[in-house]
């Protein structure tokens, strides 16, 4: 009885959320892969959207408003959801849980010792791909290039001319994409002289870039210290 | 992000680097101006850095519309949050009445949407869809299953009197008469009973079983009616496909 088709004709009645606890949870089964119905709810809901504004209210009591918005620091926000461009628009979200992030951080040091064998296993990888970060203000010296292979999961960090971050404080690698910075690792220059490998996330988005700050020693889960180099992630 | 930022002297980070970068390799159609609210102090970057622009409050130049609040908000900033509320709350609050008929229900169900909302913020994304259907969508949502579970509480204990803080009409609530003009010509477009169907489904929370046992139609009936009729609303109100 629920086939496919006597699914897609539940789109309009979801939409206004007048399906039962069960024939919804089947919708939403069917829906997460059925890009008709995901088209055909959005247009359904923008309509909704016109059905609720013509039974706008006035203004609620100021003690509700207080209220509410007393309570908002202390809730916290659900992930960041991020899109698979390469696909079609099925969305994936991203959950770095604390625990993870703090495991990949504490996890994160420079893979030594970085010998010449493991720098090449990454830069000649069959998906070694090339990136330049470029000084984002005229404070910052030099520059630095990624080579990263998303297969070795690594990216090998080269520079020159690079300031010494200081006692207590690192360099730190960042993948940014959709608004949010994932941690990757950590490295110091030797006489202004980079060479480190370190642990690449996972990078989705073709939107995505690295970035640099300096950061307290053992890294952090997001970055405090200005952004000092970036670039693009691409294949140069 | 602190209060008192503005007066810490670490994040004023020179971006011109990079914009220069992203010009000569040709990333400049990705670069979008953004000013700070409460400095007027202006950056160009790209959409992808905005969680390290040098102020916490910038947005892009010319919008605070409540796509732009919502955004904001979905990174945590909670004054953007603030703004959504008021620009949000008659709306909300609006099909939150209409659909609960109850004063202090309504009060309720409104706290739990918008701690909601800001718990979702995050997910909200421009491209898929208005900011206001993501917000009335999850309002409806909440304000139909709190009505359910109120009905389900009333029917267990046996009362048979409905009662209902009606102190006043919902639908003679002040709201935008443009607004209210427009549904109401696009419903007239509508049969009578694609009509009754929706207004059933939707404002008095319905399931579309419900609806047809309200209609005396059979189920399937229902179910076509209520599409048929959100299509030519679709149309009416020119919802682009």
């Amino acid at each position: 009885m629920s086939s496919s088709d006597d699914l897609h004709d539940l789109a309009a009645a979801y939409a206004l959320d007048a399906l039962e606890p069960a024939e919804r949870d089947l919708f939403e089964e069917h829906y997460r892969t059925c890009k008709q119905c995901v088209h055909e709810v959005e247009e359904f809901r923008e309509v909704a959207g016109f059905l609720a504004a013509g039974e706008s209210a006035d203004d609620g009591p100021d003690e509700l408003r207080a209220r509410i918005l007393a309570s908002i620091p202390g809730i916290a926000q659900d992930a960041r959801v991020t899109p698979l461009r390469y696909r079609s628009r099925r969305i994936t979200t991203v959950v770095l849980s604390l625990a993870a992030a703090l495991a990949l951080v504490l996890g994160i040091a420079t893979r030594s010792p970085t010998g010449p064998d493991e720098f090449e296993q990454v830069t000649r990888s069959a998906d070694a791909a090339h990136t330049q970060l470029d000084p984002t203000s005229g404070t910052s010296a030099g520059g630095l290039e990624i080579v990263w292979s998303a297969s070795e999961g690594a990216a090998a960090v080269t520079g020159e001319a690079i300031a010494d971050p200081g006692t207590g404080a690192t360099y730190q690698l960042w993948v940014i994409e959709g608004g949010a910075a994932s941690p990757s690792g950590l490295f110091q220059p030797e006489d202004g002289e980079v060479r480190a490998l370190v642990d690449l996330p996972t990078i989705d988005s073709e939107d995505a870039s690295f970035g640099v700050t300096i950061e307290p020693e053992g890294g952090s889960e997001q970055p405090t210290g200005d952004v000092l180099y970036m670039g693009p992630v691409e294949s140069t | 992000m602190s209060p008192g930022f503005h007066s810490e002297p670490s994040r004023t980070a020179d971006w011109s680097g990079w914009e220069q970068s992203a010009r000569r390799r040709g990333y400049e159609h990705r670069l979008v101006q953004y000013t700070c609210a409460t400095t007027q102090r202006s950056t160009t970057s790209a959409p992808v850095f905005a969680t390290l622009l040098p102020c916490p409050t910038m947005r892009p130049a010319g919008s605070d519309d409540v796509a732009s609040l919502l955004e904001a908000a979905g990174r945590g900033e909670s004054a953007a949050f603030e703004e959504f509320f008021d620009a949000t709350q008659r709306l909300v609050r609006g099909i939150i009445l209409r659909v609960v008929r109850d004063r202090a229900l309504a009060e309720e169900v409104t706290q739990d949407v918008y701690l909601e909302l800001w718990r979702q913020a995050p997910r909200f994304e421009k491209d898929r869809g208005s900011a206001r259907s993501w917000t009335t969508t999850i309002a409806h949502r909440r304000a139909v299953d709190r009505v359910r579970s109120e009905q389900a509480r009333r029917d267990r204990e046996l009362r048979h009197e409905l009662v209902v803080d009606l102190t006043t009409d919902p639908a003679d609530e002040l709201g935008d008469a443009a607004e209210q003009a427009r549904v109401r010509d696009a419903l007239d477009q509508l049969t009578s009973i694609q009509r009754e169907a929706i207004k059933l489904a939707y404002y008095e929370g319905n399931t579309y079983q419900q609806v047809a046992r309200l209609l005396d139609i059979p189920e399937g009936t229902a179910k076509t009616r209520i599409r048929d009729g959100l299509v030519k609303l679709r149309d009416a109100l020119g919802v682009s496909p």
